[in-house]
């Protein structure tokens, strides 16, 4: 296992996902792009805050078995 | 899109350049060493990627920081926005109420009808105008930045120019105040003027009384307002007004209508100047103007033209002057006109009136003309020495005898021709001379003449007598 494979193993799952791509891999699982709109969020002293929209990766581990 | 197992090593294999077998074995290998450390209850970071961790029998993936960052480059810049959204103070009150309702009963009988907590509670007294929250339009790197701070670093790049702008936005609120304020003011006195107006309409006079007031009020009121300060209506309106006033407390009878129409007149007189002045100002004469000026000229082109013998008018054009045929020193054959011959003078002195007369167009023989005229005088030479006789048909021609008649045998438009024809009488020892016509036809016309007779009978009887020569068609005419 080379570094040269790990980056290209994270660079295309990164890739895939920006483009909202879900990639599933055998023994390990699916990792999906799960969008999240903007919303307001309150703070524990009370201020109200905008939260900007945000992109996050999902990981589904496989079943076992 | 989903991605399966094959083509995602598909992708490894493009991207890292490493041949696909040798690709997949080296995934195999990964989630071999991932499961293992999972199965081992331990977490399995990849540098760059995330962390595989296991909390009981279910596996997490925690992205790391770079990635997270990569994913939401979309969205770089875009931070949490505090939104200042105050609480209403209605609440607080409404609470204080109760606990004071609760505290002191007495006090209830003080709050019950005026404060409705409901109505209290939809319409909050210090309730100030909430911001609208923001949307997306504010997300993005320069939604962040500080407006003033931005500013006052442009200012301070450009100097004074910051500072200038404030002041003129300053000025420019400042200035749109006073108007409104002005507006508003000058709105609010013409009201109240009219409505003191319209208050005073309402006192009663007998009707003899209001005619004379209001006879000597028009009569005030123009002679105010028309005096010398007519320049603008401005002026006159405040008269108007501050006569308004002053008229209210002395003579309540005058009403509004009165004053309006001597604004009518007021607006009419300036008017009429204005229009006098425009008229000034163009200097475009009138009608009357343009008719006599062309009647003149036509008068004056008709006079040039009977002036130029063109038009024949009586007492302007000219009367073409008799043209003098002189023979020098031939008293005989010197043809004078009537206003040069004199009763008492002789021949001679008829020829020197004749080269003393005024007239202008003395007509200057020819070559043949003189030639002819040469010959007369010789043939004349020889009749000066025989006595000369007042009327007769032959000898020399008189001036005594131009008050007499005339056998007038040729008129000729040549003055040739009738010299000529005037040699063969005189050779003849006829008494014959020329007699010069205007003719406003042919121009000068001369009569070849035989004789001087004192009556129209000698004449027609001597006529009878020298038939042979005469032509058919022969008059007898006086002289002058």
């Amino acid at each position: 296992m080379t570094k040269d494979f790990l980056k290209a193993f994270s660079e295309v799952v990164r890739d895939q996902i920006i483009m909202k791509n879900s990639i599933e891999i055998e023994g390990l699982g699916t990792f999906k792009p799960v969008h999240t709109n903007q919303k307001q969020d309150q703070k524990a002293d009370g201020i109200t805050v905008m939260m900007p929209p945000k992109d996050a990766i999902e990981f589904v581990a496989q079943k076992e078995g | 899109m989903h991605i399966e197992h094959n083509q995602f090593l598909d992708l490894i294999a493009e991207t890292s350049g490493i041949d696909l077998e040798k690709a997949k074995k080296q995934l195999e290998e990964l989630l071999s060493e991932i499961n293992n450390s999972l199965a081992d209850q331990q977490a399995y970071e990849i540098e760059g990627f995330g962390i595989f961790s296991k909390l009981g029998y279910r596996i997490m993936f925690i992205p790391s920081n770079e990635l997270e960052t990569e994913i939401n480059y979309k969205y770089a810049g875009m931070e949490p926005i505090e939104m200042h959204v105050p609480k209403p103070i209605v609440e607080d009150i409404s609470e204080q109420i109760s606990q004071n309702q609760d505290t002191n009963p007495s006090t209830e009988s003080r709050f019950e009808g005026l404060i409705d907590s409901d109505l209290l509670a939809e319409n909050p007294l210090n309730e100030t105008e909430e911001e609208p929250l923001p949307g997306p339009d504010e997300w993005g790197v320069e939604a962040h930045q500080e407006e003033e701070s931005a500013d006052r670093l442009f200012a301070s790049l450009m100097g004074e120019e910051y500072e200038q702008e404030e002041i003129e936005d300053n000025t420019s609120t400042l200035q749109d105040k006073i108007d409104s304020e002005l507006n508003l003011k000058n709105t609010n006195i013409s009201e109240q003027m009219l409505d003191s107006l319209e208050d005073l309409d309402f006192e009663i006079k007998t009707p003899e009384e209001t005619k004379s007031s209001e006879i000597e009020d028009e009569e005030n009121l123009e002679h105010l307002f028309f005096q010398e300060n007519e320049d603008s209506l401005e002026n006159n309106i405040i008269t108007v007004n501050a006569l308004e006033t002053s008229s209210n407390t002395k003579k309540p009878s005058k009403n509004r209508s009165k004053i309006v129409r001597v604004e009518d007149k007021i607006k009419s007189r300036q008017k009429n100047n204005s229009l006098n002045k425009l008229s000034l100002g163009k200097d475009i004469p009138p009608i009357s103007m343009w008719i006599i000026t062309l009647t003149l000229g036509i008068c004056g082109v008709t006079i040039a033209l009977a002036f130029l013998n063109v038009i024949n008018i009586p007492f302007i054009t000219p009367k073409q002057a008799p043209i003098e045929y002189t023979l020098s020193s031939t008293p005989p054959l010197t043809v004078q006109n009537k206003n040069t011959m004199s009763s008492n003078g002789t021949n001679q002195e008829l020829a020197k009136h004749a080269d003393k007369s005024n007239y202008p167009d003395t007509i200057t023989p020819s070559k043949e003309e003189q030639e002819m005229e040469n010959t007369v005088r010789s043939t004349n030479n020889d009749l000066l020495e025989t006595p000369v006789e007042k009327y007769g048909v032959t000898g020399l021609v008189s001036a005594e005898g131009n008050d007499g008649y005339t056998i007038v045998l040729f008129t000729l438009q040549s003055k040739m021709n009738a010299t000529y024809e005037m040699q063969k009488l005189v050779e003849k020892r006829y008494r014959s001379f020329l007699i010069p016509v205007a003719n406003t036809q042919f121009g000068t016309m001369y009569r070849v003449c035989l004789g001087q007779f004192s009556s129209i009978s000698n004449a027609t009887m001597t006529s009878e007598r020298i038939k042979e020569i005469l032509p058919k068609d022969y008059i007898i005419k006086k002289i002058n």
